[in-house]
């Protein structure tokens, strides 16, 4: 108990609302402050996105803040021999000096071609990362973005998410689900979104009875945890999907009849060279009328039985319905040709495929709230480990199409999209978004990043028309997030760009660790004059930085919207909630907060005009809380407008400063929509045919090299990646897994995450399998050397395990730093990514995803 | 009557004098979003017409209009009012937010 005589010396002890920023999900917390000093972090129990709950690195965030090795002033390289691991001699300057400079450059890129500014960012620091996105870049003229971490994003699993959930990504309403089967996935378990809230989650439905199956070449947090675990070669979870929709549409019949012919596409006809037949008249898709017995577009007002299956005569050609398209489709996958890929047994497989379309409850309902419901209680989730690869989107439509056949798609118990449904707070009716459908009756997301009411991004993506970006966006838009950039930019001279990089944003990624080998993006971007905005000097900054500009943690920023609803938030009924992100200590030294700094910028550069229209744009502010187009606002000032816009002129700033969140709870309704609003998932990607044929043309019309345009497929099939099959004498396949006390390379540096992974037995070292080391004469704890056929090398030291697969080397997250800015986490851990090429061989161009896995040979090497 | 324009971020390339700030442009009493696009099209030629994607009734995806710091959303929102008595209606045209 503190003394009369110390209690008298605290001046202040008070509790700070706030928003994570230690990994992706972004989950509610609080902070303890005495006396001006944070000592504390924990889960907010206020905050629907975590409930009170906080993983390891959030607890550690502490660390972060106080490291003495973080960047406190603006920094300017001295050396001017850029060089990956090179000193670049920095030496402090002052923000005026280092503002003055970067104004004069960026003044004379906009004046002589805006594209000339590129950025870089980081999805970890999501909120000033869109902020720059949806602002200052737009406002300045430059498409050129991309982020770094692009590799670790959904990509095709967020363009399915959209798709057929409306959304940006999924989560299972694991309260109602008897049956989760991860694919790659560590949700509720390890990593994943909203993972705080979902580990208790998942932990009640575990006690309850849920099942879980976990398929994954390596035995990590959530394989460890799950009934059953099924070890997969890595890049062949598409090939097992397919087998078990084989299995459930032409062996077992276990699929949701009545959802398939009413909420997706599975009646339109298709022509027989891939193409909706449509009606001459109105071009609506057409389906079969079994009254009729002739087709009729699908929005027919007097429509009798629409047929399912079947082959059916239209204009004297034969047309077959989706459905029985595909089940043609996956036909040909049998459990036992899809054992010879994934090394599965077919006996595993049906076994599996059985469990999950059993565990569904075709035909049951359940009542919520008072509405009676479809009931289906099986879930297939998928992530980066199922679709890290050149054949992601395939492999991700194979996936999404198990909840599909099933009817788990947005009902109790299934596969839900992330909050694509929101009437609203009750008292201001905002944020308000809702899917509907688009003219040929197939689902259309009503809004999918930012509260903006019209929506960010509405419709279909947009159609290819050039290759002039290197971001691909111009080529491939429906990604979200590339980090081809770096790529694009070395292959110049097959892209025919027509303009170069002349100066470089960087905010808070760190591209050399992040992207894959550094030479990639140290290439792309040593004759730029780099800006590094972060909290380290990295190996990015030192290899290429011209200034470094020292960033605010998230535990010392404000933030309007630290997390997005359609992304973050937990799934399921429960509560709605906007938190505010805010310091919870003024920012330390000369550290500055990157949307204040771009806000001066923008003011120095004349663009505050445009910057404050797209404001209102990006966060949906109308009159009378509108930014006027021409003043010159505070961040504060900023964030005022958007509280009082979105929940009335009684709840702004000072209101979320003191309460950090506000809730509301969720309606049955919005949670469970897909037997409320009439819109088709579309189980037949006829966009992506189409894309295919205008990607293909326009490679050559452009004369554009390597633009294999074979994974344009509109029915899920498989083929390998490219680190799938033996090559050479490379005979293992080197994947790196997710553990869920660090954050990819970013947290490295934290010594109490340091702590967590010197005292468990695997991070540090590379996973091996006992029966394939001994067979190459490894021992535990060996150094080891670990050659990419594709290039690139790593060394590390061998961990035997029986908890990876034979033909696998596994490596936790990505280590091995070498910066001199992070002392404490050089050479900690392996550095996984020197593994991986970026280029178009090795990249899913449907998706934009990277094969994130790689062809590898090992031996043993003398000790160092 | 004439509405003056701003053309910014990624359209404003597609001003032929890229050092101007703003230009004047006709539209006819109650013009609305489809008018000022097709006079901008006109004026501006092939590089804002790649611009103009649509074909719906709503404004091309990669654009976003402001009136007097409102935001259009339909190409049938008016621009200049029916009677044209309003001689200071400020359009800007933008390219909405981009990423990679």
């Amino acid at each position: 108990m503190m003394t009369t005589e110390a209690a008298s010396q605290v001046y202040e002890d008070t509790w700070i609302p706030s928003a994570c920023g230690m990994c992706y999900n972004q989950c509610g917390i609080r902070g303890h402050r005495i006396d001006g000093t944070l000592v504390k972090v924990e889960g907010n129990p206020d905050n629907p996105i975590g409930r009170g709950r906080l993983c390891a690195r959030g607890l550690a965030g502490i660390q972060l803040l106080y490291d003495p090795h973080r960047v406190n002033r603006p920094l300017r390289r001295t050396n001017p021999e850029k060089a990956i691991g090179g000193d670049p001699g920095w030496q402090e300057i002052g923000w005026d000096e280092a503002l003055d400079e970067i104004t004069t450059r960026l003044k004379a890129v906009r004046e002589e071609d805006p594209r000339g500014l590129y950025f870089a960012g980081t999805v970890i620091s999501l909120a000033p990362l869109m902020h720059a996105l949806g602002t200052f870049l737009p406002a300045f003229g430059t498409p050129n973005s991309f982020v770094s971490d692009g590799h670790h994003c959904g990509n095709a699993e967020h363009i399915l998410a959209r798709t057929l959930h409306a959304s940006v990504t999924t989560n299972p309403d694991v309260a109602h689900c008897s049956y989760l089967l991860l694919f790659g996935c560590q949700a509720g378990l390890g990593t994943y979104y909203a993972l705080t809230t979902m580990a208790q989650d998942v932990a009640d439905a575990r006690i309850r009875g849920m099942k879980v199956v976990a398929i994954d070449p390596f035995l990590g947090s959530a394989a460890e945890k799950a009934d059953e675990w099924v070890p997969i070669k890595p890049g062949s979870d598409g090939a097992l999907a397919c087998a078990m929709l084989n299995l459930l549409l032409n062996e077992y019949e276990l699929y949701d009849a009545d959802y398939l012919r009413d909420h997706a596409d599975g009646p339109y006809l298709l022509t027989e060279d891939g193409w909706y037949a449509r009606d001459r008249e109105s071009g609506r898709p057409l389906v079969w009328d079994a009254n009729a017995a002739y087709a009729r577009p699908f929005d027919a007002t007097d429509l009798g039985t629409v047929a399912l299956d079947g082959v059916y005569q239209v204009d004297g050609r034969p047309c077959r319905t989706v459905f029985r398209a595909l089940r043609e489709q996956v036909a040909k996958w049998t459990p036992e040709a899809a054992a010879e890929v994934t090394t599965v047994s077919a006996e595993t497989i049906r076994k599996i495929a059985r469990e999950f379309g059993e565990a569904a409850s075709i035909g049951k309902t359940i009542v919520i709230d008072g509405q009676e419901l479809p009931h289906r209680a099986a879930s297939a989730l998928y992530f980066k480990g199922a679709h890290g690869h050149d054949n992601a989107w395939s492999t991700s439509l194979a996936i999404e199409l198990l909840n599909e056949v099933i009817g788990a798609s947005n009902v109790p118990g299934g596969l839900l999209g992330t909050n694509p449904v929101c009437f609203g707070h009750p008292e201001t009716g905002f944020p308000r978004w809702e899917p509907g459908a688009d003219v040929d009756g197939l689902l259309e997301a009503g809004a999918l990043l930012y509260n903006d009411p019209h929506g960010r991004s509405p419709g279909w993506p947009p159609p290819p028309t050039s290759a002039e970006l290197p971001n691909l966006r111009d080529l491939v838009g429906w990604p979200i997030t590339t980090c081809f950039t770096p790529a694009a930019l070395n292959d110049h001279e097959n892209f025919s760009f027509d303009h170069r990089p002349e100066v470089l944003i960087n905010y808070g990624s760190n591209l050399l660790m992040s992207a894959a080998r550094p030479e990639v993006c140290f290439e792309a971007f040593k004759d730029t004059f780099v800006i590094c905005f972060n909290l380290h000097s990295d190996e990015t900054a030192e290899a290429l930085a011209d200034i470094v500009l020292p960033d605010t943690s998230y535990l010392e920023r404000l933030d309007p919207i630290p997390n997005f609803t359609r992304h973050h938030h937990p799934v399921g009924m429960g509560d709605w909630g906007h938190t505010i992100r805010q310091p919870m200590v003024e920012p330390l030294f000369e550290r500055r907060h990157f949307s204040e700094v771009l806000l001066e910028l923008g003011g120095r550069l004349g663009i505050t005009e445009p910057m404050n229209l797209l404001t209102n744009h990006l966060y949906g502010l109308v009159a009378p809380h509108a930014l006027a187009p021409d003043e010159q606002y505070t961040w504060r000032e900023i964030a005022d407008h958007a509280y009082k816009g979105w929940f009335g002129e009684e709840r702004g700033l000072d209101w979320f400063e003191e309460q950090g969140v506000i809730t509301w709870p969720k309606k049955v309704e919005e949670v469970y929509w897909k037997p409320f609003i009439h819109a088709r998932a579309p189980l037949y990607n006829e966009w992506v045919k189409r894309s295919g044929e205008q990607v293909a043309k326009i490679a050559q019309e452009r004369g554009m090299k390597g633009i294999d345009t074979e994974g344009f497929v509109p029915l899920p099939d498989w083929k390998p990646c490219r680190a799938w099959k033996p090559r050479d004498g490379y005979d293992l396949q080197a994947i790196y897994y997710r553990v869920p006390w660090h954050t990819f390379s970013m947290t490295y540096e934290n010594p109490w995450l340091d702590e967590i992974s010197r005292g468990e037995p695997y991070s540090y070292f590379v996973c091996i399998n006992t029966a394939t080391a001994h067979a190459k004469g490894i021992a535990d704890g060996d150094p080891i050397e670990v050659e990419g056929v594709d290039g690139g090398t790593i060394r590390g030291r061998a961990r035997l395990t029986q908890g990876v697969h034979p033909e696998v080397l596994a490596v936790a997250n990505n280590g091995g730093h070498w910066a001199q800015g992070m002392p404490f986490a050089r050479g900690k851990g392996v550095f996984f990514n020197q593994l991986l090429p970026m280029d178009l061989e090795h990249t899913d161009l449907v998706s934009l995803s990277m094969d994130c896995d790689a062809r590898v040979r090992v031996q043993k090497v003398p000790e160092a | 009557m004439r509405v003056r324009v701003k053309l910014h971020g990624g359209v404003r390339s597609c001003e032929m004098d890229p050092a101007r700030s703003s230009f004047g442009l006709t539209l006819r009493n109650g013009g609305n979003a489809g008018d000022l696009l097709h006079a901008l099209a006109e004026r501006c030629g092939d590089p804002f017409r790649r611009a103009l994607d649509s074909t719906d009734e709503r404004l091309p995806r990669h654009l976003r209009l402001f009136v007097d710091g409102e935001m259009l959303v339909t190409l049938d929102q008016p621009v200049v009012p029916a009677n044209g008595s309003d001689a200071g209606v400020t359009v800007v045209v933008l390219t909405p937010m981009m990423g990679g």
